[in-house]
């Protein structure tokens, strides 16, 4: 009996560990300028992973989850360090570039600031501010 | 002004001295500025800077006043400028931007001033 009420408090505690892992596993960077955005679903964990991004310009919209009315498209290649995030969007097939994410960061004790450039080919390119991690 | 900054970074890269252009970086509500004249030579050189953030401001110019400066490094690509600012042997500022441009539209040139214990932000050129 002992060893059983052990091992439930193993489980839930691993399990609220879990809960927890899970909500702190992905954060959201936003980056939109004057008529067009990007907004990138990263993963919390030591190498740069992208789970999921959405990008819009006017009524055109691009993710790369298939959704009705929304082109799907997938991430190319994608590069962060303390300084910069800079991240290609490809078609769906990977065979082509569709958009350009330059971004730069910088920090000085309470300010913190990311800015650069989004480019959709065929389409525009903006100047973009961003906020998140 | 946007068409200053696609022909200067055109000829930045690409062509020999012909003049200079003047470019100038803000951040929103005017909280952070920074202009410099670069010649048209290959590469980036900045002939001049000037800097400001609130009621500071910074200058390579002694006639300009505020703190003296001078361009440490700046390094330009087909989509990429970099410039680094030392005072008193000091690391000064740090200007990174991105440079993007669809056929038949205006350039874009944006990206972060960072100036060392003032503040960060990010700045758009040509608007």
């Amino acid at each position: 009996m002992m060893s059983k009420s052990i091992f439930g408090a193993g489980a839930i505690f691993t399990g609220v560990t879990m809960m927890i892992g899970l909500a702190q596993a992905t954060e959201t960077t936003i980056c939109s300028g004057d008529g067009a955005s990007i907004s990138l679903l990263m993963g919390a964990v030591p190498v740069v992973s992208i789970a999921k991004a959405d990008m819009e310009a006017g009524t055109q919209r691009w993710s790369t989850q298939k959704q009705d009315g929304v082109t799907t498209v997938s991430v190319g290649q994608a590069f962060e360090t303390s300084e910069i995030l800079h991240v290609d969007i490809t078609d769906e097939n990977v065979s082509e570039i569709l958009a350009k994410l330059r971004v730069y960061k910088a920090s000085e004790s309470d300010f913190y600031a990311a800015g650069g450039t989004l480019w959709i080919s065929g389409v525009g390119a903006w100047a973009v501010s961003c906020s998140g991690p | 002004m946007r068409l200053a900054i696609a022909v200067a970074l055109t000829l930045i890269t690409a062509m020999p001295a012909r003049a200079t252009d003047d470019i100038e970086c803000r951040a929103a509500d005017n909280a952070a500025w920074i202009s410099f004249v670069v010649g048209t030579t290959p590469g980036l050189n900045p002939l001049g800077l000037s800097m400001g953030a609130g009621a500071r401001t910074w200058s390579t110019a002694k006639e300009n006043g505020g703190t003296l400066i001078e361009v440490k490094q700046a390094f330009s690509t087909d989509d990429e400028m970099k410039i680094d600012v030392i005072s008193a042997g000091k690391a000064a500022a740090f200007l990174r931007m991105g440079f993007a441009h669809e056929y038949g539209q205006e350039p874009v040139l944006a990206g972060v001033l960072h100036i060392v214990d003032v503040g960060a932000w990010p700045v758009v050129c040509g608007e």
